[in-house]
């Protein structure tokens, strides 16, 4: 496609056959992408999407705009055929921290900060939770929050970079209902972080959020002719007149 | 040869209201008063003479107070006082006319012409018209027939109409309640009684005090003399300094809203002497406590810290947001308020800061707080140290204090004053739970508006305190303020955007409405966040590109997703 965008499936460049591509990066964290075929023969499950996109005709892998982009099995009317017109297979996808959100642990994590009293820590940790336990793994040595996150987003494959104040950490159980990623947010949840996701790195980023905003790239003048269109919505997200801290009881 | 008034000064208090025609409303009141100016202390005014006029709204006066204090010399207590009273009152007998109708006098006299006036012996006399009610007329309340019989039986009817000494009433009384009644028929009758109230102060000196016995007599009705007292004045004129060394106060501290408190208990002088009983100890508590402090480290107080341009302004503390009209706070005419109070610069708490300045590292006294506590107990005094600065340190202690002998230092204790003006929440350490209340905002009706949420932190027992704060600060921060959207669509495909990416709008004009916030800007250099897009690049069959268009979300501070 011109605007030097560079579809590959399964690493072959599969450009040539899309007429329609749609990138939406719908949160910080992950992007969805639509694209449309001129007709395809095989359609897999497996199959890794990358997409590209550059200004430099010679360099055309400069960005990468998807990693390891998805179609999820449970997608309906990926192909539509219309008799008498060229067929059309609209697929649509997400890069890979999607599934690191979607993925959950097969048993209850328990987290301990030691590596000796393991068993007193787990038992402090089950005291102090109420919920299903069922099979648990025990991880030892996670003394402080930011090792408890680094080692949840490490199961999902994931490098992490956690900028929030740290805390010392006592024993606690994940529920098993949540996902790596669930869990990840409910320990930075308190420190009301902004969470991204840098796919050239495969890394998400914590950060606190009264740091002063780095951004990313250069910055992005919009002249005024460009813009066809522009809405403004005030917002205040929650209205928090008071926060309860639980503490570990069993200590 | 008593003091003479030589300065003059006359007011004249103009009339209040409008009064009520053929009324004796008050219409002026003046005084004047008469000081004795010392020729060679000009600075000491001693009043000799005020007179009091009130006239009502017709010229005519009312009453006319006059008073004279008399002196022999200057700065010692008076020796005499004169009050005489003038009124323009009806009094039985007498009619109603401008007349002299009380006059007091007291003669002081004092042990020493330097005492002050709380310890003269005194002479008071009032001498004042007293208003009587008269039997009814013996000849005019029996009927005809009843004179007859009297006189059949030997007597005759009394003419004589003698005064009811019970009802003897000052003329001023009388006439404050309404006793009196104008009329000339009415039986009553009105004398001038000298010495109505006689009240003598007796003063003796004792070594460590004043005693006085007040005589009263009162002429209105018959009885005895009164006395009253005695009444003690304590003498302070002396002070006795200890003989043995003052012991220190214990200090201790912490950082309030609105300050540093401090608490300084016990110290004083503890007597050894079998004198004092068998355990042979007196204490002496002090009768002060000074507070002194010292400047560990400050930020520099001035109003521009960075006079050698070396820190940047971080991006999110400059109010760049140019908001021209806001009608969702307005004042009580409905008018739109002047500040947007959700706009208020957003500070950054961990910004480098600049290097404090070398601060002068004396002591200085900054209180000198009585002992609330007593005589005898243990002292304690509280001071609040105001003068502080946000994340400065300050070092403190504390002396205990009798009469001019203060005490060694007592501990000295450190303190961080943590800044209650910048902080946004109260933090309150439950044994279960830390409690995080926020500051009322003011774009809120009332202070219980607002969720409440939990959050399970699980953290080790320690620095509670520091954890429950780093989380509400943040909190709040971030859920507080209010923020802005912003969705552009742009008429080209934009390649290379991510998450985070800064977006300048350097000339559109926007106009918006939300939520009753009517908020307009002309050129606004913000610098945004990107924190969402959607991208469409399709193309026809001939190749060509159709509609290409690029939709971005914009937001002042990314939130946490």
């Amino acid at each position: 496609m011109e605007y030097g965008i560079t579809i590959y499936m399964d690493k072959r460049d599969v450009t040539g056959w899309i007429t329609r591509c749609d990138i939406n990066q719908i949160d910080s964290i992950h992007r969805k992408f639509t694209l449309t075929f001129a007709g395809w023969h095989t359609f897999d499950q497996s199959n890794r999407w990358d997409i590209f996109e550059t200004y430099d005709p010679a360099n055309p892998l400069t960005e990468c705009v998807i990693r390891n982009g998805v179609i999820p099995e449970d997608r309906a009317r990926i192909v539509s055929v219309i008799r008498g017109e060229v067929p059309k297979i609209t697929g649509e996808g997400y890069e890979y921290i999607w599934l690191a959100k979607r993925r959950a642990p097969k048993e209850t994590i328990v987290l301990v900060p030691s590596t000796r009293n393991v068993e007193q820590d787990v038992g402090i940790a089950l005291k102090n939770y109420d919920g299903p336990v069922g099979a648990y793994r025990v991880w030892s040595g996670v003394r402080t929050m930011h090792g408890a996150v680094a080692r949840l987003m490490a199961a999902a494959r994931i490098r992490v970079q956690v900028r929030i104040p740290d805390y010392p950490f006592a024993p606690y159980v994940i529920d098993p209902r949540l996902s790596y990623w669930e869990a990840v947010e409910k320990l930075t949840n308190p420190y009301a972080p902004v969470r991204y996701y840098v796919r050239s790195t495969n890394t998400l980023m914590i950060a606190d959020p009264t740091a002063t905003i780095m951004g990313a790239g250069s910055i992005l003048n919009v002249p005024d002719d460009a813009v066809s269109s522009l809405d403004i919505q005030p917002q205040r997200l929650r209205r928090i007149r008071r926060i309860l801290m639980k503490k570990q009881q069993w200590l | 040869m008593a003091l003479i008034a030589n300065t003059f000064s006359d007011s004249v208090l103009d009339p209040g209201p409008d009064q009520a025609e053929w009324t004796e409303g008050v219409g002026t009141t003046s005084i004047r008063l008469g000081h004795y100016r010392n020729p060679t202390r000009p600075e000491e005014e001693i009043l000799i003479d005020r007179t009091k006029t009130v006239t009502n709204q017709y010229g005519t006066v009312i009453r006319e107070d006059v008073e004279y204090w008399q002196y022999d010399v200057p700065g010692a207590p008076p020796i005499f006082y004169e009050h005489e009273t003038r009124a323009n009152v009806f009094l039985p007998g007498l009619g109603r006319q401008l007349r002299k109708v009380e006059e007091e006098k007291q003669y002081f006299w004092a042990f020493s012409p330097w005492t002050d006036g709380d310890n003269l012996g005194r002479t008071r006399v009032v001498n004042a018209y007293v208003v009587y009610d008269l039997p009814e007329d013996p000849t005019a309340s029996a009927s005809a027939e009843g004179q007859a019989n009297t006189q059949e039986k030997g007597m005759k009817p009394g003419t004589k109409r003698d005064r009811l000494v019970s009802s003897g009433k000052l003329w001023s009384a009388a006439n404050l309640d309404n006793s009196i009644v104008e009329d000339a028929t009415i039986a009553q009758t009105t004398k001038w009684v000298d010495g109505v109230v006689f009240e003598h102060d007796l003063v003796e000196e004792e070594f460590d005090k004043w005693t006085t016995w007040t005589l009263k007599k009162d002429s209105l009705r018959p009885g005895g003399v009164e006395w009253e007292g005695p009444k003690y004045t304590r003498k302070e004129s002396y002070s006795y300094k200890l003989p043995v060394p003052m012991n220190p106060p214990v200090l201790s501290g912490s950082s309030v809203a609105g300050g540093v408190n401090l608490i300084a208990k016990g110290g004083g002088a503890d007597i050894n002497n079998t004198y004092f009983g068998p355990s042979g100890k007196f204490h002496v508590a002090p009768k002060q406590y000074y507070f002194y402090r010292r400047v560990v480290a400050e930020a520099e107080r001035d109003a521009d810290p960075d006079l050698a341009g070396w820190w940047e302004t971080p991006p999110a503390a400059g109010g760049t947001r140019g908001i021209l009209t806001d009608t969702d706070v307005t004042d009580y005419n409905g008018d739109p308020a002047s500040a947007l109070p959700i706009a208020a610069t957003w500070d950054e708490p961990h910004d480098p800061d600049p290097e404090p300045l070398p601060i002068d590292a004396e002591f200085s006294r900054i209180g000198e707080v009585d002992n609330t506590n007593g005589k005898d107990d243990e002292g304690i005094a509280t001071f609040l140290d105001t003068d502080v600065e946000d994340t400065a340190q300050y070092e403190y202690y504390a002396t205990a204090v009798y009469e001019t002998q203060e005490s060694p230092p007592s501990n000295h204790i450190g303190i961080t004053f943590n800044g209650s003006g910048r902080r946004n929440h109260r933090l309150i350490d439950r044994p279960d739970m830390l409690d995080a209340i926020a500051a009322s905002d003011p774009a809120f009706p009332s202070d219980d508006f607002g969720e409440v949420v939990e959050f399970d932190v699980p953290f080790t027992p320690g620095d509670w305190e520091e954890i429950g704060d780093d989380i509400a600060d943040r909190q709040f921060a971030m859920n507080r303020a209010a923020d802005f959207i912003i969705r552009m669509t742009i008429i080209h495909p934009v390649l290379g955007l991510e998450w985070g990416q800064k977006v300048s709008l350097p000339n559109v004009a926007w106009d918006t409405y939300g939520n009753a916030i009517h908020l307009a800007t002309q050129t606004d250099n913000d610098i945004w966040i990107l924190t969402g897009f959607r991208r469409a690049v399709s193309r026809g069959s001939d190749g060509k590109f159709i509609n290409p268009t690029t939709v971005l979300t914009l937001q002042e501070r990314p939130r946490p997703q």
